[in-house]
């Protein structure tokens, strides 16, 4: 089953992604940008001065006022989307797993980049694997490399093929995977991160790596809704999925009240960190409506429109 | 505290049955989470605000081993050596007297009567109350001495039955306080219609006297004996 139907890639093509900032792009783009160059929207007027391409004069105003005049327009460019999935071993949890689930959500927001003429860049990550779009295919338990930098409509088969073949295996390293990715990746963009945050060094660390390359940073927090409503009862062997490790409980109420409080912790903890950085933050169930998710939630977060 | 069985001890052993059943039934059910990192933090703040849980994670097993351990100290039959507890002790003194035949409203005998009062008492008696059972008219007869067996009382009950001569309280408290002699706490219960001289000064040894008057109180009339003699002297006459 693809992972996304036809149907709503229609409705896809009708978004495009935001960021808060105007970011540098390097090729002509769709994205409206503060410098002036060549575009249809008009921006402003300056005085000619020699050397300046003659095709830019405005001969209308030459005409009336037999002066020279330089049409400025803005200049649209292109923005780099990144999109990076979690793709450690705790994200195969969950029913439907946080895998998939995630694996929709950059699928979509990588098509809607490529919908609108943007660079994306979407890769799979876990910790221990090589993030970045040159790196060869990773070792055990390293997730593969995205397809590159890919661009237009036409590349939309090769950021599915990729995230379709994405498969859930590794721990959760967020540092050394985003510092790695920033060393990769110079460009600034939008960073979207799709990630269960399980991470036992903490992700403000990071997270700070993406900040450090001024990524507009959105993080898209997935959860399966067995890890926000557990429902466990009795002698208990809880097993780790990414390390393997084994703590024994007796799931009584006390403990699952106090599993509740420690994840509400968590989530705030992790909420607060991302908008005090002024990064975006979402989080989402993997049981949630996926479409739903895109096409409503994103677009109230700001981060498609 | 003694044991009839000290060898039922040895069912405690069956303690130690139950904490390897117990740590059998330990194999917990494997439950794949996504990390244990939530539930680490989870525990640890657990543990930090209730130290009791260890325990009470144990408390199938400590109720285990305490069911185990009572049987064992149920089998070794516990006893205790009690004082036997001194009864009551009733010398139930009954009139038997001429007077006692009397019958009254209903058709029954003032000893009819007595022994229904007596065996009211009999019947109240407690497994460790014992009783003794004097008749007395002139000269006292004991029909049951102490005793705690309920059928020889009943028995002695029935034996009762009006006599024909007056009575003398002072024969029958006398031998009722005797039976009682050996019994601390005894007391003597009389049963008459109260036709009987003042006893005088008897020696009770201590014991109270109830009085549990039967019979209508009026003054006592009867004949008590009809006696047909041929006159010596003179052989025709008849004395009556």
């Amino acid at each position: 089953m693809p992972l996304l139907d036809a149907d709503f890639v229609k409705k896809l093509d009708r978004l495009d992604i935001l960021s808060k900032r105007i970011l540098a792009g390097r090729m002509k783009g769709e994205r409206r940008t503060k410098k002036r160059g060549e575009s249809i929207e008009f921006a402003d007027f300056r005085d000619y001065s020699a050397g300046d391409d003659l095709r830019r004069l405005d001969w209308n105003v030459f005409a009336r006022l037999d002066k020279l005049f330089l049409k400025l327009f803005l200049e649209e460019e292109d923005l780099s989307v990144y999109v990076l999935v979690d793709a450690s071993a705790s994200m195969a949890y969950g029913e439907p797993s946080k895998l998939l689930f995630a694996k929709k959500v950059a699928a979509a927001l990588g098509y809607v980049g490529l919908a609108r003429g943007n660079r994306v860049v979407a890769t799979a990550f876990a910790g221990a694997a090589k993030l970045g779009e040159e790196e060869p295919l990773g070792g055990a338990g390293e997730p593969a490399p995205g397809p590159g930098s890919i661009r237009g409509k036409g590349a939309a088969p090769r950021l599915f093929d990729y995230l379709e073949g994405v498969e859930a295996r590794g721990a959760t390293d967020l540092r050394s995977a985003f510092r790695r990715f920033s060393a990769r990746n110079q460009r600034p963009g939008i960073a979207i991160i799709v990630s269960d945050l399980l991470d036992r060094a903490g992700i403000e660390e990071a997270l700070r790596f993406l900040q450090a390359r001024r990524m507009d940073v959105f993080v898209i927090h997935v959860l399966a809704p067995e890890e926000l409503e557990p429902r466990l009862a009795g002698e208990l062997r809880l097993i780790d999925q990414e390390t393997r490790e084994r703590i024994e409980v007796t799931a009584s109420y006390p403990l699952l009240k106090q599993y509740q409080k420690t994840l509400e912790r968590f989530l705030g903890l992790s909420k607060e960190y991302c908008t005090r950085r002024g990064m975006g933050y979402l989080l989402v169930s993997s049981a949630q409506p996926f479409d739903e998710l895109v096409l409503r939630y994103l677009r109230s977060q700001r981060l498609v429109k | 505290m003694s044991f009839l069985w000290p060898l039922g001890f040895a069912f405690a052993a069956l303690g130690g049955v139950v904490v390897v059943l117990h740590m059998l039934k330990m194999k917990r059910r494997e439950v794949d989470i996504s990390s244990a990192l939530l539930w680490k933090k989870a525990i640890e703040d657990l543990r930090a605000n209730a130290p009791f849980q260890r325990l009470r994670k144990s408390l199938l097993l400590l109720l285990q081993l305490l069911a185990v351990l009572g049987l064992a100290v149920a089998l070794a039959r516990p006893v205790r050596r009690m004082p036997k507890e001194q009864g009551r002790r009733i010398a139930i003194l009954v009139d038997v007297s001429a007077s006692m035949g009397t019958r009254e409203a209903g058709g029954k005998t003032r000893v009819d009567l007595a022994r229904e009062e007596a065996r009211k008492v009999i019947d109240g008696l407690g497994p460790n109350d014992a009783a003794a059972i004097v008749a007395f008219d002139q000269r006292a007869r004991a029909l049951a001495t102490l005793t705690t067996s309920q059928p020889v009382l009943r028995q002695a009950l029935a034996e009762l039955a009006p006599t024909h001569v007056g009575s003398e309280a002072r024969e029958g408290l006398a031998l009722a306080a005797a039976i009682l002699r050996e019994a601390a706490g005894g007391e003597i219960l009389l049963v008459s219609d109260g036709g009987f001289p003042p006893p005088g000064d008897v020696d009770l040894r201590g014991a109270p006297v109830r009085y549990l008057p039967v019979g209508a109180p009026r003054e006592n009339a009867g004949i008590t004996g009809l006696d047909v003699r041929r006159m010596v002297d003179e052989s025709e006459a008849i004395e009556v």
